[in-house]
């Protein structure tokens, strides 16, 4: 634990929609190693802090750092490059494409992602090969073989979101960001969705950042809790200290807390 | 993709035979020009598969046409490295300005780049020096490959096939291979492709270059084929009618323009006699085609999916 980690260092970070301060002096820090949770009530601006952190929206203030690195400013793509890869809250395919094709895609866009990989033609056949290996892991990895042929935009919400975080794996993060992967989704699915999380922390040694609004899914998964009630961290540690802290109770329960 | 590998050869054997079977010096005319602006339709169907639609197409066609028929006439470059030339320089100017209009989408960039086109036009007509102002550029070279001229119709149409053939070939790796794939991401799910590392500004910018290099090509076939060449060829009727090329051949099939050029480019010089009811015809005829035929005429050749 001791040697060096690409750490996720954010620094009074906010941002601001017209009067309303949807992210105001966040500061925070985790570890790659562990699967942290992202949790408050809506609107508190957990996506805002994903779409900040993988630059899909620039920050008014502040400074984020990956790894030692300032990614601060830099394009969406830019970021994910860099091994910071998002899932998205809503399922995301690309129309008519299977899905073995998509993780196919996924994992070639690092190397293809930038124009001047036409200069560099000689690398694209070993990246080209090792991108069929990848889909073809991650399908057995996320259980997806049975619907590889498929279309994705074709398959049932749950399936695609599995999907969503697959494609993420497959581009090879560091960090791998889900946007409520268990929104939306049966029992059955929910359960299916949290082994994938886990097994990505456990077998894959990615860390994982989530957002979820499942709160027992929450405390059996993460061993960080970053809890965050109108735009600022309200709660930061363990599991059970965040849950248990007055901060949390009230942000979730409102004012009903002081009177109970 | 398997209809084009069908329709491909009959295009090129057409293309081919057909100005040779009716061996007439106009046909051979009409047929140049088909390959001109089959090559800025295309220009322009490059822009349409990144999701934006450029009007400054006649305008690189226009720094196309200048630059090689100035570089040519008056510093005695060779054809080829004019035409090279012609390439590169709208190519390199709309790389740069890309960086920045590209960030704008939609409705606002087709505006952008309309008064863009516009823009390049009126510095043709103001800067009389050297661009000739309403007058234009005159006595441009002929067409020559390495010192000798094309004084032939025949000879000429050969070429401009040549050139169209490589331009089309060279689109088509574009738009199948490796950068196929970032382009119909971008195209497809901009966010989710972004999201996985791919530049999408940057191979937007590699699109519009490439469109405009083409553009450019095109404008300079154009000006070594007629000899003259002055502002209003490359106003925004231009880029309009090659626009029409691509909804009627079909905007989601790289033979699309080239089907609408084949179609479209003619019609004038057929309908010469009935000049009257020339627009009026085109107006219906066009109309009728994007009721019934929403996808184009190339939609008629692609088979539904099994």
């Amino acid at each position: 634990m001791t040697s060096p980690q690409p750490q996720l260092v954010l620094e009074n970070v906010s941002c601001h929609f017209g009067g309303i301060r949807a992210v105001n002096g966040v500061d925070l820090q985790l570890d790659t190693n562990d699967i942290t949770g992202l949790v408050g009530p809506n609107g508190a601006g957990k996506t805002t802090l994903f779409n900040l952190i993988t630059a899909t929206i620039r920050a008014k203030s502040g400074r984020i750092l990956f790894a030692g690195r300032n990614i601060t400013g830099l394009t969406p793509d830019a970021v994910a490059r860099l091994g910071l890869v998002r899932s998205f809250q809503s399922p995301m395919t690309l129309p008519g494409v299977t899905v073995r094709e998509h993780l196919r895609q996924a994992a070639l866009f690092q190397a293809i992602g930038r124009p001047s990989f036409l200069l560099r033609r000689r690398r694209i056949a070993a990246a080209e090969a090792q991108a069929r290996r990848t889909a073809d892991a991650v399908l057995d990895f996320a259980r997806l073989a049975h619907v590889a042929d498929e279309p994705a935009d074709q398959l049932a919400y749950g399936v695609q979101k599995i999907l969503g975080v697959a494609m993420a794996v497959a581009a090879g993060p560091r960090l791998l960001l889900a946007d409520e992967p268990a929104a939306g989704l049966n029992g059955a699915e929910t359960a299916e969705m949290e082994r994938l999380l886990r097994a990505i922390h456990e077998e894959l040694s990615i860390g994982v950042l989530v957002i979820e609004h499942d709160l027992p899914m929450v405390m059996r998964l993460c061993s960080h809790v970053i809890a965050l009630a109108q735009g600022t961290v309200i709660a930061d540690g363990r599991p059970h200290e965040v849950r248990g802290s007055r901060a949390f109770i009230e942000a979730y329960l409102g004012s009903e807390a002081d009177a109970a | 993709m398997q209809t084009l590998g069908r329709i491909l050869p009959w295009l090129i054997v057409i293309a081919a035979i057909v100005p040779f079977a009716v061996n007439g010096d106009f046909t051979f005319h009409v047929a140049i020009l088909i390959g001109i602006q089959a090559l800025l339709a295309l220009s322009i169907h490059l822009t349409l598969r990144v999701g934006q639609l450029s009007l400054a197409q006649a305008g690189f066609m226009g720094i196309g046409a200048y630059a090689s028929a100035l570089f040519t006439r008056d510093a005695g470059i060779p054809f080829l490295v004019g035409l090279a030339c012609a390439a590169a320089i709208p190519a390199l100017l709309a790389g740069l300005l890309g960086g920045i209009i590209l960030r704008v989408r939609g409705v606002q960039f087709a505006l952008l780049t309309f008064m863009l086109g516009e823009a390049i036009v009126l510095l043709f007509v103001e800067f009389v020096i050297p661009f000739g102002g309403n007058n234009g550029v005159m006595g441009i070279p002929p067409i020559a490959l390495f010192g000798i001229p094309l004084d032939s119709r025949q000879q000429i149409y050969a070429f401009v096939i040549l050139v169209l053939a490589v331009v089309y070939f060279a689109s088509r790796t574009l738009l199948r291979g490796n950068p196929g794939i970032a382009l119909r991401g971008i195209a497809g799910n901009e966010a989710l492709a972004q999201s996985l590392g791919t530049d999408s500004l940057g191979w937007r910018r590699v699109v519009f270059a490439a469109s405009a290099g083409i553009a450019g090509i095109s404008g300079s076939l154009y000006a070594h084929y007629l000899g003259y060449i002055s502002p209003e060829a490359f106003n925004i009727t231009t880029t309009i009618n090659a626009l029409v090329m691509n909804v009627v051949g079909g905007t989601a099939l790289l033979v699309g323009p080239l089907i609408g050029a084949i179609l479209l480019v003619p019609l004038p010089e057929l309908f010469r006699s009935a000049v009257l009811y020339q627009q009026l015809l085109y107006g219906l005829s066009l109309l009728l085609l994007v009721l019934f035929l929403p996808q184009g005429l190339g939609s008629i050749l692609r088979r539904p999916r099994t």
